[in-house]
């Protein structure tokens, strides 16, 4: 592989990849605190939905497309990985500067990867609490 | 070949090192010192005075400890004790570790990165008079109580909780000291946030990657976007605690509809962030050392850089782990006690990642490495003790005990002060001044009385907390059993203050007589040190070129490239010479962008910073006059701090068409593009998250409201606003197109869109102020009233700033008109874009005053 072949992923998917797990749980985070809080004083929290609890409910229906998300985040950089670790099996090792391009691209998806498993990991703990403590209790 | 024979296609001719520093040298006599702008300068005055206030608050501390050491003492009044724990705990959190990172990170990141100078140099020397001033507002409350015999001195703690920091429990002036002092001291860390992020971002060394960035920068870079999330809800917080004191607003006030739990929220929001930032710039010190002093690279550098990126993003995200005590809902208390623990993760990765560095090299115990171990100690029991107080059912047990005031000092002198000092005596020998070292033997003596006088001082406070003793309590019982345990920590605090003695006398000794040693005297990696010691002002005049994470390990030399990247750098090496020049390079690859003019000496930053000063101290006293003059000393202050003269040294010549021509780069005299836009859309960053501050408010306070808007506040006819927030966009498009006229190089269609911009802008300003005028309610009728009045100020004042600075660019524009120049009107387009996003902001806010009350 030359210089002049070298791929370059697009901006979306490198950022997606890159911080988009973190965003996402910054956005689950709020969102269930605002959920909880207002579910809580609203009265939402005495009623059922589906047999469970609403706030529950609702919490767990804004989960499960957030930890998608976080999931395809990852997925993404985790594929972005394995295309660079090809394109360096295939390419000669002494490419130079030429090739900082794609280290700061591989250090971008090892980030994502790894970033992708902490936020899912934590966001799929705090909903743990939804299943052991009293939704509105103080 | 002379300068006149050159022509574009030719190298320029070499010049000597003096003709090349002299407009980087510092200006000389006292008025000199007051105009510089240097990094070099103003990042160890920001040390210097951080350590003042840290000497001032360690002295109150060791009073209170004396006034701790016997049961039933009297040696200390209550309410002297209390000021002394308010004004302890405040400066060191407010004046001391804040100011002193970004003092560090002022001196050491232009030559950390590679580049000459930090890009806003004059917003750095606004955000040093800013922070002194504020200091000095806030300690002259000592001089008002204790010279003038007014009750000038808060005694509320370093959180001022109201009710009892409100007018009511504390009619006094202190709580405006410590309000109004400590706002214009936290607007300085906002400042020096945006000259970080700029610096990190946008002028490193050519070819520093993001993946090569070294971690000190990406902490300083995580730190700084974080004290712009969390500074900035706590300015907003304490000025409306102080209007709830002033003019009798009920943001806070539960007879007027407000919530005192306001308050704890937006204060956390910033307080536990803060934590936060001040341990991440410390652990980039750490990663910085433990790999020189262990010579081996350090391990796992992707996962280092995630540890401090994530641990800035959980860190917002645990700030109701101070407010358990507080009856908010049980399953919100366990999704902050989640994130409470899981910070944990990033928290010990890193510090993994050291024992492996360390594991795996050869670790020399000099004095930076020494404290670099106290800090293991340290930080890993707090970090324990840490993870004990995010259990809920302990943090109840032990709330407000002696436990929390040790781990929090635990955590804090072990995971900034520990680190700082390593630092400190890790790059004296760089940029304390003619290469001096600190006496290493001094050193190690500061180590050792600091390490352990703390753990004498503040271990046995967990077992005094554990056996109920309260904080901030003037003293407790004979025969409780606590006596031993506090004459324990007496003794160990005066130890501590022993080794702070050796830590100072290790600088008078070692300026006095000084150990001058070579460049790279600890064998380090990173661009630093590959400048000489004492490194000129500018740093680099040939700027490195890099092509490694550990440059000056792995590189033979660091200019060696070839292509447009080895041209640009002997090109800056020789010209521009007659301004201080300095390169841009792109975010990610680090790819030469622009050349450009860093701004010079100025009086204004000082002007600016007492002015806003003045503003406040005036504010204390009632003097609103005297502060609207303050005001318009600020506005003064902004405009000539921006003015540029028409001298001959402003002028382009052909040197700049030649550089252009050589480099391929565009070359700015009227600063970078980059930078401005970054600026502009981290001022805009900032002001959203204000934005977002107050609308929380607004809904927070909405809860309390079984009617919301109460009865009789309803808003009926709203066709003024709206008319105004049309013809608000309609300005804002005026501005774009004058934008665009710029680009296009057209003066008739710049000077004609951008005069009728500000024509519709003040039309517009002037129908909302008609409408919000009119409202049948004040700010003081009741808390709505209150968040609805100052939504409504914050979208009048952003629109009020927008157009002053449009009125004055444009008479600047026609002004200038017969010199006119498209690269000197270029920032138009920043005033569209902030024309623009306040229309944007005005119609978020009408929406929420107008709309959701309604739907909610």
């Amino acid at each position: 592989m030359t210089p002049s072949n070298i791929p370059t992923f697009s901006y979306f998917r490198l950022w997606f990849g890159f911080i988009g797990s973190a965003i996402t749980w910054v956005i689950h985070f709020f969102l269930i605190w605002f959920i909880s809080e207002m579910g809580c004083l609203s009265g939402l929290g005495d009623q059922t939905l589906l047999g469970i609890n609403s706030v529950v409910a609702l919490i767990l229906l804004m989960t499960i497309p957030l930890l998608l998300i976080t999931v395809a985040s990852g997925m993404l950089s985790y594929g972005i990985w394995r295309q660079i670790q090809d394109i360096e099996r295939q390419s000669a090792p002494d490419q130079g500067i030429v090739y900082a391009a794609l280290e700061r691209q591989r250090f971008m998806a090892i980030f994502g990867s790894l970033a992708a498993i902490l936020f899912g990991v934590i966001i799929m703990l705090q909903t743990v609490p939804l299943f052991t403590v009293p939704v509105c209790g103080a | 070949m002379s300068a006149n024979q050159e022509t574009s296609s030719t190298p320029f001719t070499t010049i000597s090192q003096e003709q090349f520093g002299d407009v980087w040298q510092i200006p000389k006599g006292i008025w000199g010192r007051l105009v510089t702008v240097q990094n070099s300068v103003i990042g160890l005055r920001f040390i210097a005075v951080a350590f003042l206030f840290f000497a001032l608050a360690g002295i109150m501390a060791l009073l209170m400890r004396l006034q701790l050491a016997n049961p039933e003492s009297t040696l200390i009044d209550p309410n002297t004790y209390n000021e002394l724990f308010t004004m302890h705990g405040s400066t060191m959190m407010y004046l001391f570790v804040i100011p002193l990172l970004e003092g560090i990170a002022t001196l050491v990141l232009p030559q950390i990165l590679g580049s000459r100078e930090l890009p806003f140099p004059r917003l750095t020397a606004f955000a040093f008079w800013t922070f002194l001033f504020g200091g000095i507002i806030f300690y002259s409350g000592f001089f008002f109580e204790y010279i003038v015999g007014m009750d000038a001195l808060a005694q509320e703690g370093w959180f001022a909780y109201p009710p009892l920091s409100g007018i009511v429990f504390s009619p006094g002036r202190g709580m405006d000291f410590w309000l109004l002092g400590l706002n214009v001291a936290e607007i300085a860390a906002i400042a020096g946030a945006f000259e970080i992020i700029l610096a990190i971002l946008l002028c490193r060394a050519p070819g520093m990657t993001l993946n090569r960035i070294p971690i000190f920068a990406w902490a300083m870079l995580v730190t700084a976007f974080m004290m712009l999330f969390a500074f900035t809800p706590l300015v907003v917080g304490s000025l409306l605690l102080e209007i709830d004191r002033k003019i009798g607003t009920h943001f806070y006030n539960p007879a007027g509809g407000g919530d005192p739990l306001l308050w704890q929220h937006i204060f956390w929001i910033f307080g536990h962030p803060d934590v936060y930032i001040q341990f991440i710039p410390p652990a980039g010190i750490l990663s910085t050392i433990i790999p020189v002093f262990s010579r081996r690279r350090l391990v796992g550098y992707p996962l280092v850089v995630l540890a401090i990126v994530s641990t800035g993003f959980l860190s917002f995200g645990l700030w109701v782990h101070h407010m358990f005590a507080t009856g908010l809902p049980e399953i919100s208390l366990s999704f902050f006690s989640v994130v409470s623990m899981a910070i944990a993760i990033p928290t010990g990765i890193q510090i993994f990642s050291w024992i492996a560095t360390m594991w795996r090299g050869k670790p020399q115990l000099k004095p930076p490495m020494l404290f670099a171990m106290g800090f293991f100690l340290v930080f890993v029991l707090g970090g324990i003790t840490g993870i004990m107080l995010a259990a809920v059912p302990v943090n109840q047990q032990v709330h407000d005990t002696y436990f929390v005031v040790a781990h929090l000092h635990y955590v804090l002198f072990g995971g900034m002060i520990f680190p700082v000092l390593a630092g400190i005596y890790y790059w004296a020998p760089k940029f304390m001044g003619n290469g001096r070292m600190l006496n290493s033997r001094l050193g190690s003596l500061n180590f050792w009385l600091v390490f352990i006088g703390f753990n004498v001082a503040f271990f046995p406070m967990h077992v005094a907390g554990l056996q109920g003793m309260p904080r901030r309590f003037y003293t407790y019982q004979a025969g409780s059993g606590l006596g031993i345990l506090n004459l324990i920590s007496t003794i160990g605090a005066f130890i501590i203050a022993a080794g702070f003695a050796v830590f100072f006398f290790n600088i008078i000794y070692s300026i006095f007589r000084p150990q001058v040693t070579e460049a790279n005297p600890w064998g380090a990696d990173t661009l630093e040190w590959g400048t000489p010691s004492p490194a000129p002002q500018y740093g680099f005049r040939k700027l490195p070129i890099v092509r490694s994470r550990h440059p000056l390990w792995d590189q033979d030399e660091l200019f060696e490239v070839s292509g447009q990247t080895k041209q640009v750098v002997e090109v800056l090496e020789q010209r521009p010479y007659r301004y201080r020049a300095q390169l841009t390079t792109g975010v990610f690859d680090g790819e030469p962008k622009e050349i450009f003019r860093v701004a010079g000496p100025s009086i204004y930053p000082l002007m600016l910073g007492f002015a806003m000063t003045a503003f406040s101290f005036f504010l204390i006293f009632d003097l609103y006059a005297l502060a609207a003059l303050a005001v318009v000393g600020s506005i003064a202050s902004l405009v000539g701090w921006h003015y540029r003269p028409n001298t001959p040294e402003e002028q382009r010549t052909e040197t700049e068409d030649r550089i252009e021509a050589l480099t391929g780069l565009p070359v700015l005299m009227a600063g970078s593009r980059r930078v401005s836009r970054g600026g502009m859309l981290l001022a805009l960053l900032t002001l959203s998250v204000a934005f977002v501050t107050l609308i929380f408010t607004y809904l927070y306070i909405r809860l309390n409201f079984d009617d919301f808007p109460p009865a009789g506040m309803e808003i009926t006819d709203v066709t003024l606003p709206i008319l105004g927030l049309i013809v608000l966009w309609v300005s804002g498009l005026f501005l774009y197109l004058a934008a665009k006229a710029v680009e296009r190089d057209s003066f008739p269609r710049l000077r004609g869109f951008f005069g009728a911009g500000v024509l519709v802008a003040a039309i517009a300003l002037g129908l909302q102020i008609r409408f919000y005028l009119s409202l049948p309610f004040d700010a003081t009728t009741n808390a709505y009233g209150s968040a609805f009045i100052m939504i409504a100020v914050f979208m009048l004042v952003l629109q009020a700033a927008s157009l002053l600075i449009n009125v004055i660019s444009l008479f600047w524009v026609l002004w200038r008109g017969n010199q006119y120049r498209a690269s000197n009107h270029k920032s138009v387009s920043e005033m569209a874009i902030f024309a623009l996003w306040a229309a944007g902001a005005t119609s978020l806010g009408s929406f929420v005053l107008f709309v959701l009350p309604y739907i909610l």
